[in-house]
């Protein structure tokens, strides 16, 4: 029953699509399926996806791993912000960020790296997204941990590092291998950093979908692509299912503690870095936001504020389209996240779980040309760019819930049962009130999915549901310097608007 | 107004963990289900509650069949092992919740929950967090929360299992009284014979999911029935012996120990069939402490080489004499 409404909308929104693009294959399947396989060109730009994403979840995972531990088991000054400003990088568009990362380590930027075109500033701008992922996972899976569990294996003669390494990593496993597995479908699918900070050297397939599809209208051979790649996302997805059912360990303790021990010198380092390290790209958005010929004036924001935009889109439109659009979008994806985690929960069967992981590893280039093959006609429709922008969010809600519901002890809803609670009862009472902290994250990612989306935005809306970030983007194809520094104004406001937006749903969290 | 369980049966893959079995609850009473950990109690507990479903056989309320019944049209108040007070909500309103849930106003619920706080003197705790109490206070919440709703039957799932000793006798006395005031009709699953012996009127033993033995507490130590559940009491004074006489102080049990059923009563001196394997025990509670497995043995074994009673009463009397 849970699953009715998640199938027919993944058929709908990506099975459909595919199929349509498929379909152009079908014609000369064998000719075009080796031609392009055997082509060293397409070769290099599997290699270089790949590369580049497995690179970026080994980064991830050194530089997450050390940090989640220092946030779950050290108490310092600003904890919760930082943990707020985890979630910012999720929100910035990729425009953005390529941008305000050549600012720093571009040719002519802050530390003078000339980082444009290597690989390492291609890895790093991917960390800078992806890195809050495996914190997130690992803090989350540490702040249910059994304290007794680490006590009992000190007592047997365990040290510090022992313990981590025999009885808290087993019980990370999981954690670590699902972000793991997130990050690598989330850069193995980027587009915009790769295209912009390593130039064509290091485009990724989705970069050649991108021109296959969109600028040379060679479809046949962009739906070769599109089926390797979507078969190795899907890989990567049933791997992570397998592992997850394999290491799936109980977690005891429902609520996330606050710790009281204080940093260690080394770990303030490495916290503070961190906070360098993500606090740099976004100073360096607001401070081009307020620097007009090396002087600092708050023009670009009076312009913004006065409605003085010379027919590109407006602050107020662009912030009230995005608030109405992230606000639908994340209604929808709590009704459809929440079904979707429930069909999990209730079956564990293999086929859920693919289900909750398909909208990360499908193309969503090739789900765009899907749509135009498919819908046609439903090309500037609103309930389309809703459903885009639902199925960008609803997986995480549903993961964050499924989360959330796996660590429920069913002892509170087997009692409730014998006091009288009929299942919607029990389901309203007791499993949606404990289940409340895991709500409020997943909402918190949909809605922070929502209002970062822009691709889907770009390609589907009219122009007058121009969101922030298509405001961003209309800037930034715009000549002149004071636009440029409206577009970093934009960018700031979409930040600030994220900020306000935790304010409320982390308050729910931590009650 | 009793409970019936016919030929209830539950396995897991292919490990049974309840075999065939009937059982009759009489109303009014509390019931004992002892057994040792692992020996399907708490299974059979949860297919009375509702939690599980039977691989085979029927439940019955007052020759009602209840075996597909949903759990929370029952009526059968549960009291878990691990308390499960429900954490969102405070003493008061876990105690309401089931009289809510009865369609009652929040004021009358409320205040009923209240008088039921009364009674184990926890009104002071009304509305602090549940994860403030004790663990002492919490299991009293839990039994109260389960009370009052008044259930037709109420099942315990070793509800003092994670107390200590002088606690464990303090809530036991209280939840005695609580359910003698109300006649409420209880299944009370343990592992603890003490527990069962002091505070329960009828007695079940479950062995490895079979029922084997079903009758009045104070009856358990005249009847035993089998070698396990002897064993399972902690008989100490067990010994094999093959012979053809056998001389007990006051009186013994003798077994089969292939069927595990009873065959003889001894009193004093009996005669057994020649060349029978059986096992021993000597129930007289006087000299239990003498009567290790050893000695017993070593009588007997003299006993039988000599083939004569005379030499065992004396040495019988030698011990009696040491040990005082």
């Amino acid at each position: 029953m849970f699953a009715i409404l998640p199938f027919i909308f993944l058929f709908v929104m990506i099975a459909w699509p595919l199929i349509e693009v498929f379909k152009l294959l079908m014609t000369d399947f064998n000719g075009t399926l080796f031609q392009v396989l055997a082509e060293p060109y397409y070769q290099k730009r599997l290699w270089m996806s790949v590369i580049q994403a497995i690179l970026t979840v080994i980064a991830s995972i050194l530089l997450g791993v050390p940090l989640a531990f220092i946030v779950a088991y050290r108490q310092f000054k600003g904890r919760d912000w930082f943990l707020r400003l985890l979630m910012l990088p999720f929100v910035l568009p990729s425009l953005v960020v390529a941008l305000s990362f050549l600012s720093l380590y571009g040719a002519q930027g802050w530390f003078g790296l000339n980082g444009q075109g290597q690989l390492w500033l291609v890895i790093l701008a991917n960390v800078f997204y992806n890195e809050t992922i495996v914190l997130r996972f690992v803090y989350n899976a540490l702040g249910r941990l059994d304290p007794n569990w680490l006590a009992a294996a000190r007592s047997l003669g365990s040290s510090p590092s022992r313990v981590i390494w025999k009885v808290v990593l087993p019980y990370l496993w999981p954690s670590i291998l699902a972000s793991a597995c997130l990050v690598f479908l989330y850069s193995f699918l980027t587009f915009g950093i790769s295209l912009l900070l390593g130039g064509m050297q290091f485009a990724t397939l989705e970069v050649e979908i991108y021109h296959l599809a969109l600028q040379r209208l060679e479809l046949s051979e962009a739906s070769v692509l599109i089926l390797l790649q979507t078969s190795l996302g899907l890989a990567v997805a049933l791997i992570e299912v397998k592992w997850m059912q394999r290491w799936r360990l109980p977690f005891l303790k429902l609520q996330a503690r606050q710790p009281t021990a204080a940093l260690l010198p080394w770990q303030g380092v490495w916290v503070y870095l961190h906070a360098a390290f993500l606090l740099l790209p976004i100073i360096c958005i607001f401070l081009q936001s307020v620097s007009l010929d090396g002087q600092f004036t708050w023009l670009a924001y009076q312009q913004l504020f006065n409605n003085d935009t010379q027919g590109l889109t407006s602050l107020w439109d662009g912030v009230c389209n995005t608030l109405m659009l992230a606000t639908y979008s994340t209604m929808a994806s709590l009704i459809l996240g929440g079904l979707q985690a429930f069909w999990v929960w209730r079956t564990q069967s293999v086929l859920s779980r693919i289900c909750l992981s398909l909208p990360l590893f499908v193309s969503p280039v090739g789900l765009a040309v899907g749509y135009l093959m498919a819908y046609p006609s439903l090309a500037g429709n609103a309930y389309l760019l809703v459903a885009v922008y639902v199925l960008a969010g609803y997986p995480l809600l549903a993961r964050s819930l499924l989360l959330g519901l796996e660590g429920l002890p069913t002892v509170y809803l087997n009692t409730a049962a014998t006091l009288g609670s009929s299942s919607l009862s029990r389901v309203k009472k007791i499993m949606l009130p404990l289940l409340k902290p895991a709500l409020k994250t997943g909402l918190l990612l949909a809605l922070v999915a929502a209002l970062g989306e822009f691709t889907a935005t770009l390609v589907l809306a009219r122009p007058e549901w121009a969101t922030l970030t298509v405001a961003i983007y209309e800037r930034l194809n715009y000549p002149g310097e004071i636009i440029y520094a409206q577009a970093m104004g934009l960018a700031t406001v979409l930040m600030c608007l994220t900020l306000m937006c935790f304010g409320p749903l982390e308050w729910g969290i931590r009650r | 107004m009793s409970l019936q369980l016919d030929h209830i049966q539950k396995s897991y893959g292919t490990r049974n963990v309840i075999l065939p079995l009937n059982l009759h609850l009489l109303p009014g009473h509390i019931h004992a289900l002892l057994g040792p950990s692992g020996s399907g109690k708490t299974t059979l507990l949860k297919l009375i509650a509702g939690l599980e479903s039977p691989d085979g056989g029927e439940i019955y309320w007052d020759d009602v069949p209840m075996t597909h019944m949903p759990v929370h049209k029952r009526e059968f108040g549960m009291v878990f092992q691990e308390y499960a007070l429900f954490p969102h909500l405070s003493v008061i309103e876990n105690v309401a919740y089931g009289l809510k849930e009865k369609g009652w106003s929040s004021q009358r619920s409320k205040g009923d929950a209240m008088q039921w706080l009364q009674r184990v003197d926890l009104t002071f705790a009304a509305n602090y967090p549940v994860h403030l109490l004790s663990g002492g206070e919490q299991q009293r919440v839990a039994l109260v929360r389960a009370l009052a709703p008044k259930p037709r039957l109420l099942l315990l799932d070793e509800p003092f299992a994670h107390l200590d000793p002088s606690l464990k006798r303090q809530l036991q006395s209280i939840f005695y009284e609580l359910l003698s005031e109300t006649d409420q009709t209880v299944l009370w699953v343990t592992h603890d014979q003490q527990e069962a012996m002091q505070t329960t009127k009828y007695v079940h033993i479950l062995l490895s999911g079979c029922l084997m033995h079903s009758g009045e507490t104070h009856a358990l130590y005249q009847q035993l029935e089998s070698l396990s559940i002897a064993r399972f009491l902690g008989l100490n004074n067990i010994v094999q012996y093959r012979g053809q006489w056998v001389w007990v102080s006051a009186e013994a049990f003798v077994w089969d120990e292939k069927t595990d059923k009873r065959m003889y009563r001894l009193i004093e001196t009996s005669y057994l069939p020649n060349g029978l394997e059986v096992t021993v025990a000597d129930l007289d509670q006087q000299y239990v402490f003498l009567l290790s497995g050893e000695v017993l043995r070593q009588f007997l074994n003299q006993a039988w080489q000599r083939n004569d009673l005379l030499p065992l009463s004396i040495q019988w009397e030698r011990a009696k004499k040491l040990q005082a």
